[in-house]
């Protein structure tokens, strides 16, 4: 009877010790009570973020994050890790995984999703997206999702011309921001709020 | 002099560093400046709107809160955190199938995602299903059979040859119980009817209750839909679809974003392709293909579909070596080719379909399961024989078969009439076998074009994920109208739901490249739900013309002359009978 108690006690304490580093209870409380997850997805991401830490490290650098699945082939990767690093260094504590992790799930609200996006296209961070900076971040945006390197197979609609994009951008421009007064927060909304792919789109899904 | 003006330049070219390094630094401070601020503007936006209190946010609203609130003042209330608790941590393990999701997800990108959900959708409705005719219909029969039924029926099949199925619990007509047969408060007849209902019932709060939370998930704004008012805007600010996890996939969405701007560019700039007058050889083809040959197809769809469905015994006896599958095996084919040939025709005259091509093959299959029930209901008027002759689907009643049939349809007052075994299981055993057929075929075809293009043509192809809804679609109309026939068609379903899930994944892995075409995610579910939707409604009127129309009482549970909504109705009004006679009985004493 003792050398079972042994063996499953030396089970039980191997098994812990393959679950790997583990969130305090208090800690457990606060993201659960604070985060759109339950303790297991808390649980899941605490493991995955310690995964991908370098030894001895307690936040994610930039290397580190575009290194992982769901940000490999996202073009806005580094914006969104910049943003979500919330000083623009690109470092992330747990704490603030957790938020960019619950930002992209599919358990957060529309308007949350709203909301960073708008954030992520506030570059200069005036809560408005100026008609200037508008068009060249629709500029870098655009290249962002057209453009790939496709040297294989270079016919003439491999890449979009310079001109092609300034064309595109104008007609965004037209419609969305008319008057060249700049988007604030109320007006990025209602555009987003008649592309509902947009809240299909805007999700990661960091639990496995 | 040139040591000084040396070091000037050095001292130049140093400043010049310092104020490269110093501008440098700026801009950093600056964007990070930028960044802090637009980060704090987003978190204090959502403190604003209460949106940081997610464990508010978590609980339950309405009626689900009353629910729990009640359930909190009869249990206890330790227990029920306990057994939250635990379904929290466990519910993942309830849910199949996620991680193939989520790999489907990244690799092809949340359109087609969506359309492997909606398949594991309706597997899972079908598992729910499945129970209730199990637990409700199945069950009971094991434990308490009717007296037609033998266990030894299974044992003596070469004596039964075709029928030796027809008396077990897989069909309606082997629930043969007669009047007093059956004890106590559980009846087969009503209940029977009972678990349809259910069915229909269970099916629309599913979908109902699916549509609401999508539509809650994303708000009014999906009725909203105007993506036709900000076409570049849709295309640059929504398109891009986050899922995305492999480079492959990346590249392939940027390759169709791009195709969509130059296509949308040209339409803005006027640029139409038009057909010259001067090459006649392509006029002809285009007026040929749209005037002659594509009316040509749908007549000639149509008409093989009737043919097939109302000539059932003759292609039987002209194909004896498919006997029973013939005609749902040659309805599947007609089903599969005429959507691709249109698709050939439309090549043919440079055209750009929607998913309507289906449309007329759809409401064909419709047509299928409907007349079934018309031919389930002619089984009980009766029709002289002409010659020996009946139409098909009936038998002529003669002297030699009055005293031996299976069932007493050809009885000694009936000879010289053209009477039916058991239409109900002649339709039952139809149906299941085209769902069965169905599902074989449809992804036979699929694996067969995906590997073929693979190993001919070495290169993937692109899956068709408008066309795989409405497949699935039909074959659950197909499981509703067959549950009124046979209890185990909900678990057919089931089977084949699982098989295409797993063939389709397969073949979507193993041989189709990423989607160029940048799919909406939110129209394909509200159309894959939205058909769901309409095609129940469709298929409860050929389940209410028949629980409305007199049985034959020649097999099932419901006697002769009485339909199911009346058997129903005589057990409620038995019961209120009875309710009252106690009620009296108990006031006299």
């Amino acid at each position: 009877m003792q050398s079972l108690r042994r063996a499953w006690s030396w089970l039980r304490r191997r098994q812990q010790e393959d679950q790997g580093p583990q969130l305090s209870a208090e800690d457990m409380g606060y993201y659960t009570e604070n985060s759109f997850f339950s303790a297991r997805e808390v649980a899941v991401l605490y493991k995955k973020f310690h995964a991908m830490c370098k030894e001895g490290w307690n936040v994610l650098t930039h290397e580190d994050l575009t290194s992982i699945e769901e940000m490999l082939a996202n073009p806005f990767a580094p914006r969104i890790l910049e943003l979500f690093s919330e000083d623009g260094s690109g470092f992330l504590t747990f704490e603030k995984f957790v938020n960019m992790a619950g930002v992209f799930s599919a358990k957060s609200p529309p308007e949350v999703k709203m909301i960073w996006a708008f954030a992520l296209w506030d570059f200069d961070g005036d809560d408005v997206i100026g008609d200037e900076s508008l068009a060249d971040d629709l500029k870098q945006g655009i290249s962002l999702i057209t453009q790939t390197d496709e040297s294989s197979n270079p016919s003439a609609l491999a890449t979009l011309g310079e001109e092609q994009i300034d064309e595109v951008v104008s007609r965004v421009l037209q419609e969305i921001d008319p008057n060249n007064y700049g988007l604030n927060y109320a007006d990025f909304r209602k555009v987003l709020q008649r592309m509902p792919d947009f809240i299909n789109n805007f999700h990661m899904n960091f639990i496995a | 002099m040139a040591l000084k003006n040396d070091n000037k330049n050095v001292g130049n070219a140093r400043e010049e560093v310092f104020d490269t390094i110093s501008t440098t630094e700026a801009a950093e401070s600056t964007k990070r400046y930028q960044i802090s601020r637009a980060a704090a503007k987003a978190k204090g936006r959502i403190t604003l709107l209460g949106l940081d209190h997610v464990r508010e946010n978590k609980k339950n609203k309405g009626l689900w809160a009353l629910l729990e609130d009640r359930m909190q003042q009869v249990l206890d209330p330790d227990k029920l955190d306990k057994a939250k608790d635990w379904f929290e941590r466990n519910k993942d393990s309830f849910s199949i199938w996620t991680s193939t999701l989520k790999s489907i997800e990244g690799k092809f990108g949340s359109a087609v995602m969506v359309t492997f959900e909606f398949l594991r959708f309706v597997f899972l409705l079908n598992v729910i299903l499945s129970s209730m005719w199990i637990v409700f219909i199945v069950f009971p029969f094991f434990a308490r059979p009717p007296d037609s039924y033998s266990w030894h029926l299974l044992e003596s099949r070469q004596s039964k040859k075709d029928h030796y199925l027809d008396s077990t619990w897989f069909f309606y007509g082997g629930y043969n119980y007669t009047s007093g047969e059956q004890k106590g408060w559980y009846r087969t007849d009503y209940m029977y009817t009972v678990i349809i209902g259910m069915t229909l019932f269970v099916t629309l709060a599913a979908v109902l209750g699916r549509m609401a939370v999508r539509i809650m998930g994303s708000g009014d704004y999906t009725n909203a839909y105007t993506g036709a008012g900000y076409p570049f805007a849709t295309a640059i600010l929504a398109n891009w679809d986050f899922h995305l996890t492999t480079l492959e996939s990346s590249s392939n969405l940027k390759r169709g974003i791009r195709m969509r701007l130059h296509e949308m560019l040209a339409d803005c700039a006027e640029i139409q392709q038009e057909i010259a007058t001067t090459d006649k050889k392509k006029l002809y083809k285009r007026n040929v293909a749209l005037f002659l040959l594509f009316p040509l197809l749908m007549i000639s769809t149509v008409a093989a579909v009737i043919f097939l469905v109302s000539k059932q015994a003759t292609i039987d006896s002209s194909l004896r070596f498919m006997e029973g599958f013939a005609q749902p095996f040659l309805l599947a084919a007609v089903n599969i080719s005429s959507p691709r040939l249109i698709r050939m025709l439309v090549q043919m005259e440079d055209w750009k379909p929607s998913t309507a091509d289906q449309g007329h093959c759809f409401i064909g299959r419709l047509y299928v399961v409907i007349e079934q029930a018309r031919v389930a209901k002619e089984g009980s008027s009766m029709k002289a024989c002409h010659s020996g002759k009946c139409k098909d689907g009936l038998i002529c009643c003669l002297e030699k078969d009055a005293y031996e049939s299976v069932w007493p349809t050809c009885r000694p007052s009936k000879i010289g009439y053209c009477v039916a075994d058991c239409a109900d299981n002649a339709v039952a055993k139809l149906l299941l076998e085209l769902i069965i057929s169905s599902t074989l075929i449809d992804n036979a075809v699929e694996g067969a074009k995906g590997y073929f293009v693979l190993y001919y043509f070495k290169h993937r192809q692109q899956m068709a994920i408008e066309d795989m809804p409405i497949r699935v679609v039909y074959i659950q109309a197909v499981v509703w109208v067959a549950s009124m026939f046979s209890p185990i068609a909900a678990t057919l379903g089931a089977i084949c739901n699982c098989v295409s899930f797993l063939s389709l994944k397969e073949v979507l892995m193993r041989t189709c490249a990423p989607m160029e075409k940048a799919y909406s995610a939110s129209s394909t579910s509200d159309i894959t739900y939205g058909l769901l939707l309409i095609t129940l409604i469709l298929s409860s009127i050929p389940i209410v013309f028949r629980l409305t129309s007199p049985s034959s009482g020649i097999c099932g549970p419901v006697k002769e002359g009485l339909s199911s909504y009346q058997v129903i109705a005589n057990y409620i009004e038995l019961y209120f009978c009875e309710l009252r006679y106690h009620k009296c009985t108990a006031q006299c004493n």
